[in-house]
């Protein structure tokens, strides 16, 4: 009777032996197995997403169409003419005998805003400054695109012969 | 058996073994391309995707990839164009999108690259806007807004904004995006022109 009960303890437990160790590595190689399936998942359930943005800025550009002589001092002979480029004047040519000295004159100059965006003239630049004074005299507040403007300018020299110069107008963009 | 018929067993049972790996991993690949190319989880509502408002002058339109006939073939791609801009304009675009998935999804963060030619145009743009969750066509939420920050905080704004809120199957996103350029001609230069590439990420909702 003891031997029996012996050899069925024993079986059981033995039993119990297996089947614990089957069940601790089967639940370990699920868990491994899902939690691979979860990286995996959630590797795979992501989207990325495009938004893409371009920006570039308005194009400045203006075109002198004439210059026109509008007064100046007294003088004794002066011939003014303008040598075009196409529809761009390329140089002014001007020849003034006088006794006034600084001799003072205004310019108007026609000019067209062909670029994209409003502009308006902040000055006047020359490449001889010590010896030309150049002054915006008038200028408009805003030169919308496609619209042409005047803008008049004064030019002042003393005594001078066979005198070249260039004049640069600067223009921004028209705020406001 | 003897030893030459053993080798030849062996190689034999190493090259199959290799076929077969080979086979498996190139079938596991091409599952998992097959997964992430075709299914999408959001998409764009191109119809509702559009400039709410520009400055006068300005030039700005929103575009997608489309083909030959005009269709889109790509709705997780948008491209937010403006042109002749100029200190002081801004455009407003609104972006929406739609979950087409059957899961939970949420935003895991966004990033952003920025292309500039010009740094000048890049430190003078700013952002400002706002993020809204439609439960259904006029019930939404407000997630969060935005007010004048630089391009390099967008995408941190936006990721926390959005970062671990549920966004249900079927529900859609608005982003309004307010881009201006700050007031100062002198620092403007013509013939400039930058882009950037915001990336949102989206994931499964996990809560």
């Amino acid at each position: 009777m003891m031997t029996k009960r012996y050899f069925k303890k024993r079986k059981i437990r033995g039993k119990r032996k297996i089947g614990g160790l089957l069940r601790v590595g089967t639940i370990s190689i699920i868990l491994i197995a899902a939690f691979s399936l979860l990286g995996l998942t959630y590797a795979s359930w992501s989207q990325s997403f495009s938004i893409f943005g371009s920006t570039s800025t308005g194009e400045i550009n203006v075109v002198v169409r004439n210059v026109l002589f509008e007064s100046s001092d007294s003088y004794n002979a002066l011939s003014f003419d303008v040598d075009m480029m196409g529809n761009i004047v390329d140089q002014v040519n001007m020849d003034v005998e006088t006794n006034t000295s600084p001799f003072n004159m205004i310019l108007v100059f026609i000019v067209e805003n062909t670029g994209t965006i409003p502009i308006v003239c902040d000055g006047i630049d020359t490449n001889v400054p010590g010896s030309l004074q150049v002054q915006l005299v008038d200028t408009p507040a805003s030169i919308d695109v496609g619209q042409i403007a005047s803008i008049r300018v004064g030019i002042s020299k003393g005594y001078c012969e066979g005198f070249e110069f260039s004049t640069f107008l600067r223009f921004v963009q028209a705020t406001g | 058996m003897n030893v030459r018929s053993k080798k030849l067993l062996i190689i034999s049972v190493t090259c199959l073994i290799i076929v077969g790996l080979s086979y498996s991993i190139a079938l596991g690949q091409e599952l998992k391309d097959n997964y992430t190319n075709n299914v999408f989880l959001i998409e764009l509502i191109p119809e509702e995707c559009k400039v709410l408002d520009m400055s006068e002058g300005v030039s700005a339109s929103v575009e997608f990839i489309r083909d030959e006939f005009g269709n889109i073939v790509d709705k997780t791609f948008i491209h937010l164009l403006a042109e002749n801009i100029y200190a002081g304009a801004s455009v407003t675009y609104a972006i929406a999108l739609r979950n087409i998935s059957s899961l939970a999804l949420s935003v895991d963060h966004y990033t952003i690259s920025i292309d500039g030619g010009s740094n000048s145009l890049e430190d003078l743009i700013r952002f400002s806007g706002s993020v809204k969750i439609y439960r259904s066509e006029s019930e939404y939420d407000v997630l969060g807004s935005f007010s004048n920050i630089r391009i390099d905080e967008l995408a941190q704004n936006l990721t926390n904004i959005m970062k671990y809120r549920k966004i249900d199957i079927t529900e859609k996103i608005v982003i309004e995006l307010e881009q201006f350029f700050e007031n100062s001609s002198v620092r403007f230069k013509q013939d400039e022109g930058f882009s950037y590439k915001l990336v949102p990420v989206f994931i499964q909702y996990f809560p």
